[in-house]
């Protein structure tokens, strides 16, 4: 993943425990990095490293830490550093979603060594929308549950995420039906 | 002026998408432009799925009616060696029931372009692909320079380490007490031959981080001239 995955990691950390907190998580993971670069590709195994340190420094579940890094990842790191981008996103949720499959793909052509998921809507009415999910990556199902409730935040709207599907029963996908 | 419609002559149409083609219905290549005939010279009449992948959208069954409906953008890679990336979209031509694929390719470097033997008389006037090249290529120089300045501050970083370890252990083994406190009077390194002089029962690295502010009024009357010890203490 690109370094800027693991700096807003790393700035969740920070913001919610502490700058110790996040020293003890870099000798727990056993990653001696002191600065990710955002544009640079990093190995995906530090990012699983380091989520996993923060769930056993934090006390979490790994499941909370994937979710609260969603959040992050919209609310915080978008939020300041896209901030414009995100907006052309949409003047709403729904637009926001609509949109999500062309904002990955121009994504995915500016760094060319992003492996980035992909995103199909379907579905859509004037209060939900089904996303789609497909991700060479396992494990970050939560982290993209996150994204969503980061997103119902960013638009000030109270989301119901639910998940319809999931590569766990057997699917080649994820779906979640995200209402409002 | 809902209904009017744009006629274009193809030489002009090919000054504005260079790199376009057309399909029919069976999704057949009837027409290319002028510049992607330079990059893939055989497309004419071959299926667009024996000439490229679709990256985007990677995962549905495309028919002629889905493309045409498809309002997103359309990354599509050549099969082959050559592997020729185009960004776009398709458009539904209702006169002649066919699909016009606008877009343009996708390069990461000039090399690139360079190395599949194009030149800027290739690409359409507003066509911004060259200039983001040029982008591009800045921020890798500076994304390079800013790599190197980390690697350099590890390496001193890892140096710094490694001295500090070894005034460390030299520290413990010393023969004479010592005792080195932070600004904020918190210990940062102490010695075994210190914990014996002052009689502390305890190992010198579990005494790191004790606040010390207090210390140097209980340990003044082991000093002979200790109001002055105290005092040197403060002027610190």
């Amino acid at each position: 993943m690109y370094g800027i995955v693991n700096k807003a990691i790393q700035d969740l950390v920070v913001k919610e425990f502490g700058t110790t907190a996040w020293e003890k998580v870099k000798v727990r993971s056993g990653i001696d990095v002191d600065f990710f670069i955002s544009n640079q590709p990093y190995d995906d195994s530090i990012t699983y490293s380091l989520a996993q340190a923060v769930s056993e420094e934090t006390g979490l579940t790994l499941s909370q830490v994937l979710i609260a890094f969603g959040e992050f990842w919209v609310l915080h790191t978008g939020k300041e550093k896209y901030g414009s981008l995100m907006e052309a996103g949409g003047a709403s949720l729904r637009e926001f979603l609509i949109n999500l499959p062309n904002f990955h793909s121009r994504i995915m052509l500016i760094y060319p060594n992003l492996k980035p998921p992909e995103f199909r809507v379907s579905n859509v009415s004037e209060n939900s929308v089904r996303v789609h999910y497909f991700s060479e990556r396992i494990g970050l199902q939560d982290f993209v549950r996150g994204l969503l409730q980061g997103l119902g935040k960013l638009y000030d709207l109270p989301v119901e995420i639910e998940l319809l599907q999931s590569r766990d029963d057997g699917s080649d996908h994820e779906i979640y039906k995200i209402s409002w | 002026m809902p209904n009017q419609k744009f006629i274009f002559p193809e030489q002009q149409f090919n000054r504005l998408f260079p790199f376009y083609f057309i399909i029919d219905s069976d999704l057949k290549v009837l027409r290319v432009g002028k510049s992607l005939s330079k990059l893939l010279p055989e497309m004419e009449q071959k299926k667009i799925d024996e000439i490229f992948i679709f990256k985007r959208p990677g995962h549905d069954e495309l028919s002629f009616q889905t493309l045409g409906q498809l309002n997103q953008l359309i990354i599509i890679e050549s099969k082959g060696a050559e592997r020729i990336t185009l960004r776009g979209q398709f458009e539904y031509l209702d006169d002649s029931n066919h699909l016009l694929f606008a877009g343009t390719p996708w390069f990461y470097s000039m090399d690139q372009v360079k190395a599949k033997k194009l030149t800027l008389h290739d690409f359409a006037i507003n066509d911004p692909m060259i200039d983001l090249l040029q982008v591009l290529k800045t921020e890798e120089i500076v994304s390079g320079e800013v790599k190197e300045l980390l690697e350099h501050m590890q390496r001193q970083k890892n140096e710094s380490q490694t001295t500090a370890q070894r005034l460390g252990q030299l520290i413990t083994n010393l023969q004479a007490g010592i005792l080195l406190e932070d600004e904020n009077r918190k210990i940062v390194l102490t010695n075994n031959t210190f914990c014996q002089m002052f009689g502390i029962p305890v190992p010198p690295e579990q005494m790191v981080g004790w606040d010390c502010s207090l210390s140097a009024e209980q340990s003044k009357h082991l000093f002979t001239e200790s109001e002055a010890f105290v005092e040197k203490l403060q002027t610190y």
